[in-house]
């Protein structure tokens, strides 16, 4: 279907499994789990498909369709929404590529709009669309307008464009508020695709549903109502979420019917090193030897690794024990293991793709930027270093490697953190059918009023319109707030954008994108941008002081200079790298529902935070909150021993967010008999588990949801533990864990019993060194916890 | 000054009723502005005329020598063939204030200014936005009236205005205007007038320095839009006053400039030109416009201007260099090589009109043995300098001076040996 899958490395992986069999580190293998090969379900040509395009289709050695593509097929043909939830690799671009080029053939005046969530993956798109329509010989046009198509070819591709290809940030700030530059366009837009829609989820997904909400409105004041296709990996709701972010009600098409070679999925669990202290061997340090069995026998490989800085010590790692050039590879001789992540340049990119599509490049360690539909040709073995962090992502991450046919490998290396540590103990858990929710929120206040100025400009409000959940917030509410702070003007039943200014530049979808401060390396006289880093990582990254990785090189930054968003650093070589600490504190706001029920001023609470447990338990909270965290120092950590051999101070300001927040409090009789240091240490424990465990639940990014502790806070005057949401408002993570706290708790006791350590380490409560004896003092939180709640 | 009144149009009877402001001592809106408010199909629209005499002067010169500019001028300004057949007695000059200056569908048109000669008067017509409500009625005036224009003459229109003006009409899902028509924006035509003398090339800059006009108690464009808020809140129309004044001096300035403009092109095509005491910047722009439209002898009259008035320095070398080299594509070498020398033997001597000279001595005068001694001079006048000018160096000098030195040498032998192959026509050939 999608390219032929030759294995490439002639039995290699066969001899790398035996070799993982064979070695010492046999026992560190929890589950060993061989999915076997599945035959295809195949269904013929629909009729009506324009001979043409069956033709192109034979051409490519495609006979039949998988059944779920004829399914999509099927039932967009009926005008009907659908969104296709099979794992990578499956065809699935066929499911909206065939409707859309059979629209598009018999009417050329067919518009289509593709989004993706990256520019890379869009172009990637671009370009097997575009094979397809060169194949067609028709004169169909398919354009990528983003950032880097050059203002000249604009033009063009806002007149002539049959399927136009972008990324949601540029419908937000480009196409949406220039509709009328997009006429043709808008007026004959039939279908919209959007792909790879389990990333839109959390604060992103949730500005991305109030784009579409912009994109409804437009298609309709210009007449058209397009059809959604929408793609997901395998997630719990797939059609709460595509229905959420789309405002359609959904078809579901979820049966896969491609075939697929036998895969092994390796649980890993690196050895403990020290067992009071529950220590064990640096996941990183095994994901590398991993990589090297496999890239030894010549096995084509991908590590994935959670961070960019872990990527870059896996990438010196490996490099290192290969053989291979450090750094940059000197001429004529490129290194056959790259690195490949978010803050290397587009060319650098696209070169490293090249390679491992032609099989010049043979292991790449790559963030989740790979973990995407980037084509890279077919891989062998990927080595995951790290829960990452959902299931969904997981199979992501897993289903780059092998196609149809031929073995293929995925061993996932966990490392001390408790989610980790729960899935490499319980993989029947993660085999299981997928527990994760793909959470958005909307209708959070402040992304629905930004997203309200943005279509206002785009289109005047018309009296009795509606935005959004009327039920919450009625938008002629939010429409009059605009009025008062003097950014619309109601007149004629009307609502006027009536501002000097543009409101889509200062709205960010994602908080990566829009604030970067870039790295610049003044090594030589001719100093060079090497990088960049959101704002929010700014802190914690490129501090005065830091070591910054970038491809294998260590740079140290000597200057960061907040207002320019500017670091300046120069090439070191150093035997450490850096890790900074934030301080944080957290003020309650208002209190939304309590232990007594709602407070007589709250809000209507929507969805599961409505179901409130009985009152024992620990008593809960739902609420606003206001946190403030200001980063204090940085640690040097030493390459490989992973000692701790220094530390700096961090001088910047601090950062304040409001937000939501779900907290618990400890009644006395459940902290009496114990000292304030075991409550203290206790508490810290239930709060790493949490704030650990909760993401398995909310699919969520564990960076989304934090945890805060106070043993006596001043305003619950009881030892309480804080979960917020990271997002200003909000994003409904806090309230649906309101709801979903017994469940959590009960995780977080299976990770507690399962976990051998005797007073607590990093895979369950957190290291006893640090916080002290925290575990029998957690358990007994969460003993506490859990039997009052199941007997009311 | 001798300011214009505003026309005789009666203002139809007291304030309406939708201006509330009318009831307290906010004067109405046609007690500040006088016009009246013209019935379209889309209901009314608020419209100001005022009537300028073509006797009336802004800007140095009176309204009706725009009368006089031709087509083909009006092409050269405005880079548009289609400008030729044009002339500005049917033509529309165009200015519009907006909500914003970010673009886009949100950015509202409220005040359009249109100037165009009617009889003996150039006439100003504004069309006013009197709220959000009431633009279907001034995108109906609008399309009434602009249809009957033939051309349009805009200052950043292309970029700005009119986009913004077809924004609003496709909002209104109505044909936009003055697509058809033939641009001239002026902004480009005074970059390349007056870009090079001129810190910045925007209106008022432009009105200062090459109308000659300043403008008291002008409001900065970028203050308009809170202007118009206001209005819109608390209705007095005197916060308006000095928008319409702006807009209307706007429209004024258009055809003022244009004028201008073209009174400027128009002055070194005749022999003696039309002007004189121009900025030597202003004639190297002149000079490098008329090159670029293939108009050679103006270009030289202009750069020899430019360089008459100028004492040397790097201005004079540019200018020196490609009037030099335009003679020489012209077939006047002489010409050239005579410039050339002249300049070499300024004080102090150029070292690139040195190099020219010798090219022109080289290949087109073939008189080496003087191209020869040209470069010898310039050999040592570079190993004199501390630092060679840009694009000569010793090396190249020296290469030129091995080349010339074997021509020489051939032309030499030739003239010795009893029956010279004629130079460059290669061995005869014979069946």
């Amino acid at each position: 279907m999608d390219r032929a899958a030759a294995p490439r490395s002639d039995g290699g992986l066969a001899a790398a499994l035996d070799d993982i069999r064979r070695s010492e580190r046999a026992s560190c293998v929890t589950a060993w789990v061989t999915l076997p090969e599945r035959p295809g379900e195949y269904a013929d040509f629909p009729s009506w498909l324009d001979p043409r395009i069956v033709e192109v289709l034979r051409a490519r050695g495609i006979e039949r369709l998988y059944r779920h593509q004829a399914e999509a097929l099927e039932a967009v043909r009926d005008g009907r929404d659908v969104v296709v939830v099979t794992p990578t690799a499956s065809g699935k671009t066929l499911c909206y590529n065939l409707p859309v080029l059979q629209a598009t053939v018999s009417d050329p005046a067919t518009r289509s709009l593709y989004l993706f969530p990256t520019k890379a993956l869009a172009q990637d798109q671009m370009d097997e669309v575009h094979d397809f329509v060169t194949a067609l010989g028709l004169d169909l046009k398919t354009f990528t307008y983003d950032g880097d198509t050059p203002p000249a070819a604009r033009r063009a591709v806002r007149a002539a464009g049959h399927i136009v290809v972008t990324n949601p940030d540029m419908l937000h700030t480009g196409i949406l508020p220039h509709h009328t530059k997009w006429v043709k366009l808008f007026e004959n837009l039939s279908y919209v695709v959007i792909d790879e829609i389990h990333n839109y989820r959390g604060v992103f997904g949730s500005h991305v549903a109030n784009v579409i909400r912009r994109l409804h409105r437009i298609a309709e004041f210009y007449g058209s109502r397009p059809v959604f296709i929408c793609c997901s990996a395998t997630i719990a709701n797939p059609l709460e979420l595509a229905s959420t972010l789309t405002g359609r009600k959904m078809v579901l098409v979820d049966k896969n019917g491609a075939p697929s070679g036998p895969r092994h999925f390796i649980f890993y669990n690196p050895p403990v090193v020290n067992r009071e202290l529950g220590i064990r061997r640096s996941a990183v340090l095994e994901a590398s030897r991993l990589a090297q069995t496999f890239l030894r026998r010549g096995v084509p490989t991908i590590v994935f690794a959670r961070s960019r800085v872990t990527t870059e010590v896996l990438l010196s790692y490996i490099k290192e024990a290969l053989g291979e050039p450090a750094g940059r590879e000197p001429e004529g001789r490129p290194s056959r293991v790259r690195g490949y992540r978010g803050g290397y340049l587009p060319s650098q990119r696209r070169e490293i793709e090249r390679g491992l599509r032609d099989g010049s490049v043979q292991g790449v360690v790559s963030t989740n930027a790979l973990e995407l539909g980037i084509d890279i040709g077919t891989l062998e073995a990927a080595v995951i270093t790290g829960y990452p962090g959902t299931v969904a992502s997981t199979w992501q991450q897993a289903g780059r490697v092998g196609r149809r046919t031929g073995e293929s490998a995925a061993c996932l290396v966990a490392t001390s953190a408790p989610l980790d540590q729960f899935i490499v103990t319980n993989p029947e858990y993660f085999l299981g059918k997928s527990p994760e929710h793909g959470l958005i929120d909307p209708d959070n206040p402040q992304i629905r009023s930004l997203h309200l100025k943005c279509a206002a400009f785009e289109l005047p409000f018309v009296d009795g319109e509606h935005f959004g959940d009327e039920e919450r917030t009625p938008t002629s509410r939010l429409l009059g707030r605009l009025e008062a702070a003097g950014f619309v003007r109601h007149v004629g039943g009307r609502w006027h954008w009536s501002a000097d200014a543009f409101p889509a530049e200062s709205v960010s979808l994602r908080s990566a994108d829009a604030d970067n401060f870039v790295i610049i390396d003044t090594t030589d006289p001719q100093p060079r941008v090497i990088g960049e880093v959101d704002r929010f990582s700014a802190p914690m990254l490129i501090h005065e002081g830091a070591i910054y990785l970038h491809e294998g090189r260590q740079y140290h930054v000597d200057r960061l200079d907040w207002e320019e968003q500017k670091a300046y650093c120069h090439e070191v070589d150093s035997d450490y790298y850096t890790d900074a600490n934030l301080a944080v504190e957290v003020k309650v706001l208002s209190v939304e529902l309590g232990p007594g029920g709602p407070p007589e001023d709250a809000r209507r609470v929507p969805g599961p935070a409505r179901t409130r447990t009985a009152e024992g338990g620990l008593p809960r909270y739902l609420g606003e909150v206001s946190v403030t965290a200001v980063p204090t120092i940085y640690k040097k950590i030493k390459f490989h021993t992973h000692e701790n051999i220094g530390w700096g101070r961090v001088n910047l300001p601090e950062q304040t967010l409001h937000t939501e927040a779900v907290w618990f409090t400890l009644p006395p009789d459940v902290t009496s008999g114990l000292a304030s240091e075991e409550v203290q240490a206790g508490l810290v424990g239930l709060g790493t588990l949490m704030a650990n465990v909760a993401p398995l639940f909310l699919m969520c990014d564990s960076r989304d949801i934090r945890a805060f502790t106070e043993v006596r806070s001043p305003f619950t005057r009881l030892p309480t533990v804080y979960l917020y949401d990271r997002y200003p408002g909000g994003i409904g993570l806090a309230r649906r864990l309101y709801g979903l706290s017994a469940e959590v708790f009960r995780a977080a006791v299976r990770l507690v019993e399962a976990c051998a350590c005797s007073e607590g380490c990093p895979s369950c409560v957190g290291p006893a060194a640090e916080v002290g004896p925290a575990k029998p003092a957690t358990a007994r939180f969460l003993e506490a916890a859990l039997r009052e709640d199941e007997t009311p | 000054m001798n300011r214009p009144l505003p026309s005789p149009d009666a203002p139809e009877g007291r304030a309406g009723a939708c201006d509330p402001a009318a009831a307290g001592t906010v004067p109405s809106l046609q007690e500040v502005l006088p016009g009246r408010r013209l019935e379209t199909p889309a209901g009314p629209c608020y419209h100001v005329r005022w009537e300028h005499p073509l006797c009336f002067r802004y800007g140095a010169a009176p309204l009706l020598e725009a009368l006089a500019v031709s087509g083909r001028t009006l092409a050269v300004l405005g880079r548009d063939e289609s400008l030729e057949e044009v002339t500005l007695a049917r033509a529309c000059f165009i200015d519009t204030e907006t909500t914003g200056l970010a673009g886009g569908t949100g950015t509202y048109v409220f005040l359009v200014g249109v100037g165009w000669f009617e009889g003996d008067l150039f006439v100003v017509d504004q069309y006013f936005m009197e709220d959000y409500d009431r633009e279907p009625s001034l995108i109906a005036a609008l399309e009434e009236n602009l249809r009957r224009f033939e051309a349009v003459v805009s200052f950043n229109g292309k970029a700005f205005d009119l986009p913004l003006l077809e924004t609003r009409f496709i909002l209104a899902r109505r044909p936009p205007p003055l697509r058809a028509q033939p641009h001239l924006d002026l902004l480009a035509a005074a970059r390349r007038l007056w870009g090079l003398r001129l810190e910045s090339c925007s209106l008022q800059t432009l009105e200062r320095a090459v109308l000659g006009e300043t403008r008291a108690g002008d409001i900065p464009g970028r203050l308009v839009p809170q202007h118009y808020f206001r209005y819109l809140r608390n209705r007095d129309p005197r916060v308006l006053k000095p928008v319409f004044e702006h807009n209307r001096r706007d429209v004024l300035s258009l055809l003022s400039l244009a004028c201008r403009a073209a009174r400027r092109f128009e002055s070194f095509l005749e022999d003696p030109p039309g002007e004189d005491g121009v900025h030597p910047l202003d004639l190297y722009s002149l000079a490098r416009l008329y090159r670029a439209h293939g108009l050679g002898e103006a270009a030289v009259r202009c750069y020899r201007a430019c360089l008459d008035s100028l004492p040397s320095g790097p201005l004079a070398d540019r200018a020196g260099l490609e009037c030099v080299r335009l003679l020489r594509r012209l077939g006047r070498a002489p010409e050239a090589a005579a410039l050339s020398r002249e300049l070499a033997d300024a004080r102090p001597p150029r070292l690139w009109a040195l190099v020219e000279l010798a090219k022109d001595l080289e290949h087109r005068l073939k008189d080496y043995r003087g191209a020869l001694e040209v470069v010898d001079r310039a050999v040592g006048l570079a190993e004199g300098l501390r630092l060679p000018e840009t694009g000569v160096t010793l090396e190249a000098l020296a290469h030129r001076r091995d080349r010339l030195q074997r021509r020489l040498r051939r032309a030499e032998r030739r003239a010795l040996r009893p029956d010279p192959a004629p130079p460059e026509s290669g061995p005869a050939f014979s069946p």
